[in-house]
């Protein structure tokens, strides 16, 4: 099973953090990016897919949540 | 003496005794009646009796409206006091109701998607856009309309409780749910999309870019997705022409550089002389007859390699423009607006089963494009694709599309799409006759499936057909309320199924009331099955018979175990009377298709919004039942509970059954661990698995995700494999500029491609011979 937690937090605005005006001139770049941007996860509703998690309806965000893994067993084996 | 009285809003008004003459003489017409003066004389005693009553109060609406009740019983006037208690109950309803879609409006107008759920009522729509947000103005209004003045009352009540749930009430008056386009008979001497007239096209890129308009016109006559059944087939004819004009314009230069000749005269003058085109196969004898013309101008051995040069340039050319053109396909089905740009076009492509050069070519591009992404490595979400699987065309190793099957199973292991559709299943392989590719079983991408015809047996097709309305069944619901009585709850079952059938059935009538010239691509360019027979003053009920009414259900699991404690993956006797339950629908179903030759189906509802609401309701109702009612969403159609620990292999062999009952449509997915890509061999398994077990549609879920900042994808817990940031994190440039994905006049904006991705793509594809 796989942690889900972090599905939970919302995908923020894209937002850059540009401390350093001549990043050329720099011997080393120390300009942080990425702050405030989330994952993107793209799951399957219900058999097309979404953009991403925050588009689907609270009952739909829950099941996935709750989702799990099917394991593969030697059953597979045709 | 009475002033004035209080209206229900606070306000104070002058008191007018005619206007409670006038509510009496109503309701005194209405039962028959037509004397005024006695109505006025009534009106005279409740003002009398106000007096008496109300002294110094100044009397409200509701008071007065009681005393007027009061008035006419004790005169004896029975029926005009019920016809006035109605009337009265009416009114309040009305009120209540505006009330209440005042408040809708309210929330819609001042809460973002974020914090309201409505909006998000269905994933693929924008609720925060300008033009979503009046969609929803729009939907829920007339929502509200018919409830009060369109539906049968029983079949609104019933919705209303969560009893029964009536799909795209939206659009009750308005369409019908989705539709198959045949777009190679639609190319076919061009068409008009009702804005404008589009040739025939002439090349694959006008072919990829023609599809995507047919998609988007269609989605704007219909309130569902659009489907395309025979995308190989039919943009296959497409490549043709693109290499067959290729090939002319090669042979025109080879003959120019190696002969000084005018080539493209030559190639003129040749193709009006010869009946046959190039071909990409080379099989059917032109080189040989177009070689004894050129002779006319150039040696025998020179005009060889003049063909030869063209051949092989026609094919590199003609495999790049496909490439490029189903790529095209990809971006703007992800892009392109429809319902006044609140989404993109709810998409389906089905394909896989073309063997010929031209089909092959057009699959291969597309996964190729798919694998690939959108323009920053993004994976697409439309259009669904759908690769059809068939035993001796591309099932087995020796089958001629084996390697395209192969190609899908890696392509859906990185980017979920394709999902498979399974033809050889008995209830699917019934249809097939091998060279009609019009009879093999294609599906709408959420599932739908429309193939049997009991109005029409001579066209048990795919094509130019789709769902006209559907309205699911609550059936946990149902099995909460038999507290574990099976007579009673099968019962209760029929006599739900009646109203879904009479009320599918009305809403039928109003369809059929409905023009050509309401659906000006849908009807007006004959995409439904038979509309070009019907001109734009004719009613669309005769050919709307090709479509299905279908009825669906949610919750089997909850059902059973409210029934008797276990559901289907606990236990055999819970998957046996799963499939009773399901049989028992189905039966019902067939019971009504052969009373009226209308196609009523059983339908595994997708249920996006439902899954949520009838829980909600049941939840209010009956309390949190464990393994009920206790989560916040009633799982899918059939499917086992999503949080049952089960294997892959016995959820597919425990819900394929399912599928050869559910004939409006079904889907059957697992979730499967890690990354699929590193194992390829265990994901064709599966697809096989699911073959083998009788699943008619099924796909693999698993995790994709992607890091906007380094562009990674793939699967990302808590931190990104690649640059080892957290959601939310920064991270240095330093760091992504070791990495190799640091792109400073984009500064990595938040919406990076994936340089390593883009590094191992093959930049012309030209593997194809």
């Amino acid at each position: 099973m796989i942690s889900m937690n972090n599905t939970k937090t919302t995908v923020m605005e894209p937002q850059v953090t540009l401390t350093m005006p001549m990043p050329h001139m720099m011997p080393k770049d120390d300009r942080m990016v990425g702050e405030g941007v989330g994952f993107e996860r793209i799951r399957r509703i219900t058999g097309y897919l979404v953009g991403t998690l925050d588009r689907f309806n609270d009952a739909k965000r829950a099941e996935v949540e709750d989702r799990i893994k099917h394991p593969l067993s030697r059953r597979v084996e045709l | 003496m009475i002033q004035t009285i209080i209206k229900r809003d606070g306000r104070c008004v002058l008191f007018d005794r005619e206007k409670i003459t006038d509510a009496i003489f109503k309701a005194a017409k209405a039962q028959g009646g037509s004397d005024r003066e006695t109505a006025g004389e009534l009106a005279r005693q409740v003002e009398a009796l106000l007096e008496n009553q109300e002294k110094d109060n100044t009397p409200t609406v509701e008071g007065i409206q009681d005393i007027v009740e009061k008035v006419l019983v004790e005169n004896g006037h029975a029926r005009t006091a019920k016809e006035y208690i109605l009337y009265r109950a009416q009114r309040t309803r009305v009120r209540d109701m505006n009330t209440r879609l005042m408040k809708t409006f309210e929330e819609l107008t001042y809460q973002s998607a974020f914090e309201n759920d409505v909006k998000r009522e269905n994933a693929n729509i924008d609720g925060d856009t300008a033009m979503g947000t009046m969609l929803k103005y729009g939907s829920e209004g007339a929502k509200q309309f018919y409830h009060m003045f369109v539906l049968n009352p029983e079949h609104s009540k019933a919705h209303l409780s969560g009893d029964i749930h009536i799909h795209d009430l939206d659009f009750l008056t308005l369409t019908t749910t989705c539709c198959q386009i045949d777009i190679d008979k639609l190319f076919e001497g061009g068409f008009c999309t009702g804005h404008g007239f589009l040739r025939e096209p002439n090349d694959v890129r006008s072919y990829s870019a023609l599809a995507c308009i047919a998609i988007q016109s269609n989605q704007n006559d219909q309130h569902g997705g659009q489907s395309i059944p025979n995308f190989d087939y039919a943009m296959g004819k497409g490549v043709a022409k693109t290499y067959r004009k290729r090939y002319r314009s090669n042979l025109a230069k080879a003959l120019f550089l190696m002969g000084g000749l005018d080539g493209e005269q030559i190639v003129k003058s040749i193709s009006k002389q010869l009946k046959l085109n190039p071909v990409l196969a080379a099989n059917n004898g032109y080189e040989a007859q177009e070689l004894l013309l050129l002779e006319a101008y150039l040696p025998r051995e020179k005009a060889r390699q003049a063909q030869a040069f063209a051949v092989k340039e026609a094919k590199r050319e003609t495999a790049k423009d496909t490439y490029q053109a189903m790529e095209a396909l990809i971006h703007n089905l992800n892009t392109m607006h429809s319902r006044a740009g609140a989404q993109i076009p709810f998409s389906s492509i089905n394909y896989g089963t073309d063997t010929s050069p031209e089909g092959r070519l057009i699959v291969q591009s597309l996964l190729e494009a798919t694998e690939s992404g959108l323009g920053n490595g993004e994976t697409p979400i439309f259009p669904i694709q759908i690769f059809k699987v068939k035993e001796g065309v591309n099932y087995n190793p020796e089958d001629p599309n084996y390697d395209l099957f192969q190609f899908a199973c890696r392509c859906s292991a990185k980017r979920l799409f394709p999902n498979f559709s399974f033809l050889d299943a008995p209830y699917n392989l019934q249809y097939y006759k091998p060279g009609h590719p019009e009879t093999e079983i294609a599906y709408m991408g959420c599932r739908t499936r429309v193939i049997g015809n009991a109005y029409d047996t001579s066209r048990q097709i795919v094509y130019g057909r789709g769902n006209l309305s559907f309205t699911s069944v609550n059936l946990p619901r149902i099995a909460i309320q038999s507290k574990g009585n099976l007579d009673l709850f099968f019962e209760k079952l029929d006599r739900e199924m009646e109203l879904v059938i009479a009320q599918l059935n009305e809403r039928f009538e109003i369809q059929s009331k409905k023009k050509v010239r309401n659906f000006p691509f849908l009807m007006g360019q004959g995409i439904w099955l038979d509309s070009n027979r019907l001109g734009p003053d004719d009613e669309i009920g005769e050919v709307l018979k090709h479509g299905t009414l279908s009825m669906g259900f949610i919750g089997l699991a909850e059902c059973l175990k409210a029934l008797i404690g276990v559901h289907h993956g606990e236990s055999e006797e819970a998957q046996a009377l799963g499939l009773k339950i399901i049989g028992h629908m189905r039966d019902r179903m067939d019971k009504e298709t052969q009373a009226t030759r209308l196609n009523y189906s059983l339908l595994a509802t997708p249920a996006e919004g439902l899954s949520g609401r009838f829980v909600r309701l049941d939840k209010k109702k009956y309390g949190a039942i464990p393994g009920v009612t206790d989560r916040e969403y009633y799982t899918n159609s059939f499917h086992i509970p999503v949080y049952f620990p089960i294997s892959a292999a016995a959820k597919i062999r425990l819900e394929a059954p399912y599928h050869a009952l559910t004939n409006g449509g079904h889907i059957t997915y697992i979730e499967l661990d890690g990354d699929p890509l590193k194992n390829l061999d265990a994901f064709e398994r599966v697809v096989r698995y699911m073959k083998e077990c009788g699943v008619g549609y099924g796909s693999i879920n698993h995790p994709v995700d992607r890091d906007p900042v380094c562009g990674y994808t793939g699967i990302i817990d808590e931190v990104c494999p690649r640059c080892g940031r957290r959601e939310g994190e920064p991270v240095s440039v330093e760091r992504l500029k070791q990495l190799g994905c640091w792109n400073e006049s984009l500064a990595n904006c938040g919406y990076c491609g994936d340089p390593y991705e883009e590094r191992d793509r093959n930049g012309s594809p030209n593997s194809y011979t």
